[in-house]
Order: C-alpha cells, then structure tokens, then sequence
C-alpha cells in the first residue's frame, strides 16, 4: 500500500474514488466534481494494482483536477480489488465510495461478479455508481432534485435517511418514487406474499404512512409497471440529479452479485445504500446551521431501524 | 487523446463486435440457404456491389475527413489558448508598471486569473463544474462573485478586463499598453467563442444519418456478390470487408466531437496543466504541480 498527500481533516465528507483509469472513470470526475462543490470533501484517489512505477505514475496523474482540491490523496492498494477496497474504506471511515460501471469488451458476461454490488456488500459504505447516464447527466448544475424509491418492501429506511439528509444538506426537493405492480390475477394471488400496494393512492398512503413523522412530507410520484424498467423513466421524468436506492434494490443475484437494471439505466447517478450505513450524514452535519437543523428535524420523526455495528 | 504507439483492439472492439456479430451470423445463413439449400438464386453479380462500396467509401472518406477538421480545429484552439496564456502573462509582468506592492498585486491576479480561465474554459467544454478546482487558484471573494454568471471563463474575461482598465485608469498602464493587453483579452474571447461554437454545433445529421445506413446495407449485400466465389467461406470473406467499412464509420462518429468526454477529446486537462506550470514559473510561485504523465496510453 502506497500512499501521497494526506490531508483529510474532521468532518469533512470522505469520498473514496475507486479507479483502474478507465474511459468511465475519467468521465465520472464531473460527478466527484459537483459533490465537492457541495460539500467540504476529502477525496481519494485509490487504484488496486503492482508496486510498478507506470501504476505509481498513472495514479498521480490520473483526476489531475484533484490536485487543486483543498484535501485530497491517492493510494494505491494490492491484493483483489473489492477485498482490498473494501476493508481500506471501513478502516477509514468514508462516507462514499465512487464506483462507476466499467465496460472493456462489452461483451455479456453472465458469470461476472460485479465489483461494484461486492464492494456495496463488504464495505458496508454508500456506492455512487452510473453506467447509461454518464454522458448525458447535467453535473455542472448545483443538486436540484433528489429521488428515492421506496418499494413497501424495505428492512429499513436507511436510504431514505441519507437522500433526506442529502436533500437537505444541499437544499435539494426530495421526491419519492415507488412502483406499483401491473394488477391482473396473478398480482391479487401474489399480493399478500409480496405485501405490496397494488394502487397507487394505496401506495402513496403508505408512503405517507411511513415517513408520518417528517414536518415536510415530500413529493411521491407513483406509476405502473416492473422497478427495472419504470425506474429509469420516473427519474428521467422528474429529472433527478441523484437516486437513492437501497442495496436490496440495487442488486440482485445470491452467487454472481450484479448491479440491477435499473441502476445501470439510470438516467442519473446512483447512490446505493447498504443497510449498515444509516447514520452516514446524520453524523457529519458539515452544513450551514439551518442545513443541518432541517437535516435533523426530518430525519428525527422518520420511521427506521437501528444502524448496525458497521455504521460510520 | 490517444498517445499509444498503437491502437489497443480493445478500443475498437466494442464499438464494433454487436454489427460484426450480427452481420457474421446473417453471411452464414445466406451462405447455407446458398451452398445446402440449393437457394442458387441468392448469387448476385459483384458490379453493383463494387460501385455501391466505391461510392460509400468516397463518402466516408469524406466524412472522416469533416470530422477530422473538427477535432483539429479543437486541438489548434487549444495550441492558441497556450500561446495566448503565456503572452498575456508576459504582458501582465512587463507592461504594467510595478511601482507599488498594488501593482504586484494587479499582476500576480491577472496571472491568477489567467490560470483560473484556463481551468473554467475546460470545464465549460466538458460539463463540469469548475468551483472545487479554481478554489485552488482564486480567493473566495472571487469565487462568489463568479458563482452569479453562468459562463464562468467569459466572467473570469470581464474580470481581467476590469483589473486592466483599472490600472489603466490609475496609471499604471499607458494607453498602448493597455490596448496590447486589451487585444490578446479579445484573442482569448475568440478562442472561448470557437470552442462554444464546434461543441455546439454537431456535424450535420445527415453526415451521421446516411453512412451508417448505407455501410448496413452495403454490409447486407456484401455476401450476396461472394457466394459464387466463395460458397461456405462466404461469411469469413464477407465480415472481413465488413469490419473495414464498419471501422471506417466509427472513426468519424469518434472524432467529430473533441469536447465530449471521450478518449478522443483534445487533452485539455493536459494543456491546462502545463498552461498553469508555465505561468506559475513566471511569478515565482512556490507551488508548481507536476506535470500530467499519459495514462493508459491515453491524455485527459
């Protein structure tokens, strides 16, 4: 493990940058970029590969934008990308893994373990991640609209937590964005196994029902269909700037882990949002008084469970 | 930009496996119908198909060769905003008289603002947000003053011309003098304008619209014209030629837009870098950042 300019400093929004020099990488900077305008961030530069000088040279050159960031460092780690990655951003408590999707060959690869969903899983921190909308999303524009989908199956609200917070913090309208399911005779024999509203004022009374203690409801936009394929179109549609998704709904397979569809057609980047991670911005209120007083005002009427041991 | 010696088969492949495939696998349906299905008819004469190819080829060629302007002209822009930069830094240090620590100041900010407006104009042409860098190059006082425009490398400008019309007006700067500084100002202007104006402006739809169209169906024909003279080998013979026209549509499609966030763009990051070394070298600036080696082969 190698490492240059530390400079992280306390409370500061640490953001773990995960490259292999990428096309997607490089483009993905624009998206580090409007989260540093948004917050006091610490940023690190981090590649998986040999102690070679090339590695060594590429990594100080690679994002040289961040060389003008009042904190940031590059770190070269060895071992398997995900593992190594992982324990590197539990150790140093951040905030955020930057993750986008990588495509090489593009060919389908249906027994390829995606790194995104695995650092998800063991870093236990959030992954921004996009794939269709690197090119086409608008980040020079301050955060205007934060989405979250909400699907009445959740385990808990850390996700909703972090986009409120998120919202929030950078005086963005949160909008929620559920999916209720097409009603034929199939979805009413399934309705009670699945446990989900099957109309949309049904769903937006739960919804409503759910985030009952909030002194601002937000906006929930409702439609038809399947996640995957609705998904995509809604935040398009209400022109989000960032979607917040649990890692529930942002994954899918037991033994070769991907990203879901959703996530990868996303018109905006996407934050995934384990579990374990529900006190990310609680923690660091870093913004303006008011900020962070209608930060905690929303978050402390929210219905939740508990963050577990892992949370930052 | 790409700088390897050669061109990774990494790099083409994805952009072209999804047509290969399909036009492979159709070949080799015709060359079947053909050999084992006794379909003789499919056979057709070479001669059209040859003057169909000639005709796209002079198409592409010319395509290519529009899209090849564009993306040299970006990479001369940015070859001019390198040499104004380092001229009007000249300027600022020589012309303007440094009687007093203000007009150290006044030449030690232009520069500043120099190096910032290299930094906006890139982000300007790429879509990113240029506040988190340039807070490493300008005070916060001028940070928010830039944050009320919208096209910040074109207020970074006003804010230069306004610095130099004032040590005009406080006689630091004769009337020639200013009018020199004043003339390379409008130079960058220039600069700024022309790169707004190609990454703005797309290559006419039709340019991109029609060859793709006439390489599928010249790609369609192809194996027709091969199955006389290569009956099973047909789909092999056929793809090949594919690939080359294939490649040859892509190559312009790549290069047309040098602002665009690819591996094509003109290295602005890059240029900026060094604008920024050079300039910082000039007023004995104790922070020079190194300089940006390629990565992967390629230049950001």
């Amino acid at each position: 493990m190698s490492t240059t300019t530390a400079a992280a400093g306390l409370n500061e929004f640490k953001v773990l940058f995960a490259t292999q020099f990428s096309d997607s990488c490089f483009r993905a900077i624009r998206g580090v970029a409007q989260l540093a305008d948004a917050f006091r961030m610490h940023v690190t530069i981090a590649h998986v590969g040999p102690a070679e000088r090339s590695v060594e040279s590429e990594l100080r050159s690679f994002f040289a934008e961040a060389d003008h960031y009042p904190s940031r460092d590059r770190i070269r780690l060895e071992g398997s990308p995900v593992e190594a990655l992982a324990t590197f951003a539990r150790s140093g408590a951040y905030d955020l893994v930057v993750a986008p999707r990588t495509y090489r060959l593009g060919l389908p690869r249906p027994l390829h373990r995606s790194t995104r969903a695995g650092l998800l899983r063991a870093s236990h921190t959030p992954v921004w991640t996009i794939s269709r909308g690197l090119e086409e999303a608008d980040f020079r524009r301050a955060y205007k609209t934060i989405a979250v989908f909400v699907d009445g199956r959740e385990q808990n609200m850390s996700h909703v937590e972090q986009a409120a917070s998120f919202a929030a913090r950078v005086g963005a309208q949160l909008r929620v964005l559920t999916v209720v399911p097409q009603v034929h005779e199939d979805a009413l024999v399934a309705h009670p196994l699945l446990r989900q509203p099957l109309s949309a004022e049904v769903a937006e009374e739960r919804i409503h029902e759910l985030l009952g203690g909030w002194s601002r409801l937000p906006t929930v936009d409702v439609t038809t269909g399947t996640p995957d394929r609705e998904l995509p179109k809604m935040a398009a549609k209400c022109e989000a700037d960032l979607l917040f998704l649990s890692e529930t709904q942002s994954c899918e397979g037991r033994l070769f882990r991907q990203m879901r569809r959703a996530v990868d057609q996303s018109p905006c980047p996407v934050i995934a949002v384990p579990p374990t991670a529900s006190r990310w911005f609680r923690e660091r209120a870093i913004a303006g008084p008011q900020a962070a007083a209608e930060t905690v005002r929303l978050l402390d009427g929210a219905t939740t469970e508990t963050a577990g041991p892992q949370a930052i | 930009m790409i700088v390897h010696d050669h061109l990774p088969w990494l790099r083409v492949w994805p952009k072209v496996f999804k047509r290969l495939c399909a036009l492979f696998f159709y070949d080799f349906s015709i060359a079947a119908l053909y050999v084992f299905g006794g379909m003789k008819f499919l056979s057709m004469s070479g001669m059209p198909i040859t003057i169909l190819g000639s005709a796209i080829g002079v198409f592409l060629a010319f395509r290519t060769s529009s899209a090849y302007d564009r993306w040299w002209e970006a990479r001369t822009l940015w070859g001019g905003l390198v040499n104004y930069s380092r001229t009007l830094a000249r300027q600022a240090l020589t012309l303007i008289t440094p009687v007093s620590h203000e007009a150290r100041d006044t030449q030690r900010l232009l520069v500043q603002l120099q190096i910032a407006f290299t930094h906006a104009l890139r982000c300007h042409l790429r879509g990113q947000n240029p506040y988190p860098e340039l807070s490493g190059v300008l005070d916060d006082e001028t940070l928010a003053w830039l944050r009320r425009y919208k096209n910040v490398p074109a207020a970074i400008l006003l804010k230069m011309g306004q610095e130099t019309s004032r040590a005009f007006e406080e006689g630091r700067l004769d009337s020639i003098r200013f009018a020199a500084i004043d003339e390379t100002l409008t130079q960058l202007t220039n600069v700024q304008g022309a790169c707004e104006r190609i990454k703005n402006t797309p290559l006419p739809r039709q340019y991109d619209y029609f060859p793709r169209l006439l390489v599928t169906f010249f790609c369609l024909l192809l194996p027709l014209g091969f199955l006389k003279d290569f009956g099973l080998a047909t789909p092999i013979a056929s793809t090949f030629v594919s690939f080359a026209f294939i490649v040859l549509d892509s190559i312009g499609r790549d290069i047309e837009t040098p602002f665009a966030n690819s591996v094509h763009d003109t290295p602005m990051t890059t240029l900026t870098r060094n604008i920024e070394i050079d300039l910082r070298q000039h007023v004995d600036d104790r922070y020079v950042p190194a300089e940006i080696q390629s990565v992967g082969g390629l230049m950001y």
